[in-house]
């Protein structure tokens, strides 16, 4: 993960640069200030691997996120600073009515999932829904449903994998619903 | 600070679900930043879930209106029907059976909302055990049931046709291929509430040989 020259290797900066995206929008709302936080924490991280000052290699998510948090909470107060509170879009994280995360997806790849949740069965939907909005496990699902937990596993497995599969383009969408998916020809 | 996470633990917990929606506790949140800041595998499920939480609802609400009639019998057998009489003719015809069936659902509707807890399960009719042909599904009617999910499996337990109805019966489309030989699965699954199903027995049946 990282080089004896304490530089981490390409793919963990790329990999470090989108779990920073979605962390500071989660906290910021905005992406402009997301970017913000997210170049500002890359720079600290890099100087501090550089320098030596991260322990152990595999403590490096909790240390990069030590430093997030601090440059998020500098951005908050900037923005307090610089505008009364009920101005400020994207206070917190839930202060919005679209999720800013919906940044990171792109519109084919929405249009993927859309396409994928209209070929899911309506009970699949349910148990997403259920799962995605109201925080609720296999377990709270099954006993408002009635059916064993170990079903609803069963199901939102296959759905996420569905869907899955979808925003990855790892399979074509089937645009006719109800059909097999085998069928194709 | 806690980064011992696994992937499967995120996932088994629902912890990437309770995330967006506000439920982790503190040291929940910081144990699942830590982890996802250099997990590609949860970035995705993070992306997936951001996009399962805009897409959902339009789906959701745009389905409501079209699972009025499922959309493979409009297409097809009931193709007539759909052509002359148009959707409210079939959804009158429907609601007139359901009405002759079940006259307590006449004089409370509502009662599909509170519907009991002790429901009781659709009991599939056809088909069963040794068939030759297989053109419908046919089950019983559920007291209160608005929808009912029809669901056939091959050997393996793969999907191979699913589809919503609000009739008793649904016929297989051509395009669904039954092999001779073959040993499928199926159920029903009956709505009887908000976000309340009950399911029938899964059963099999295999196609006889020629």
């Amino acid at each position: 993960m990282v080089s004896a020259a304490g530089q981490p290797q390409p793919e963990v900066i790329e990999r470090l640069r989108l779990g920073l995206q979605i962390m500071a929008l989660r906290a910021l709302g905005d992406p402009e200030a997301a970017e913000e936080a997210v170049q500002e924490t890359l720079v600290r991280a890099l100087e501090a691997l550089r320098d030596g000052r991260v322990g152990d290699p595999e403590k490096l998510g909790a240390f990069v996120r030590g430093i997030a948090r601090h440059v998020i909470a500098d951005i908050h107060r900037a923005r307090q600073r610089a505008a009364p509170l009920h101005a400020m879009p994207g206070a917190g994280p839930h202060s919005t009515g679209d999720d800013p995360l919906t940044a990171l997806i792109t519109a084919e790849e929405r249009e993927r999932v859309r396409l994928a949740l209209t070929q899911l069965s309506a009970r699949d939907r349910e148990i997403l829904r259920l799962s995605f909005f109201e925080g609720l496990g296999p377990v709270d699902i099954a006993e408002r449903s009635g059916e064993p937990a170990l079903r609803v596993r069963k199901r939102k497995s296959r759905a996420l994998s569905r869907l899955r599969r979808a925003l990855l383009r790892k399979e074509p969408p089937v645009t006719n619903r109800g059909l097999p998916r085998q069928t194709s020809e | 600070m806690s980064d011992t996470l696994s992937c499967d633990a995120i996932v088994d917990h629902g912890l990437i679900e309770r995330y967006l929606a506000g439920l982790l506790s503190e040291a929940e949140v910081e144990a699942l930043e830590s982890h996802y800041l250099t997990c590609a595998r949860c970035q995705t499920e993070l992306r997936l879930a951001a996009a399962i939480r805009e897409v959902l609802p339009a789906v959701q609400d745009a389905s409501v209106g079209t699972a009025e009639v499922p959309q493979v019998v409009a297409g097809r057998r009931f193709g007539r029907l759909a052509r002359t009489g148009t959707i409210a003719a079939a959804m009158a015809a429907v609601l007139a059976g359901i009405l002759l069936l079940r006259p307590s659902t006449m004089e409370s509707p509502s009662h599909r909302r509170a519907a009991p807890e002790t429901e009781i399960a659709p009991t599939v009719q056809v088909p069963l055990g040794e068939v030759g042909v297989v053109q419908e599904f046919r089950w019983t009617s559920v007291t209160s049931a608005d929808l009912y999910e029809v669901t056939l499996y091959d050997a393996t337990g793969d999907v191979i046709w699913r589809v919503d109805t609000r009739e008793t019966r649904v016929p297989l489309p051509d395009s669904v291929p039954l092999a001779p030989g073959g040993l499928y699965l199926w159920e029903v699954n009956a709505r009887v509430g908000w976000d309340r199903w009950v399911s029938s027995e899964l059963v099999r049946f295999r196609i006889s040989e020629p």
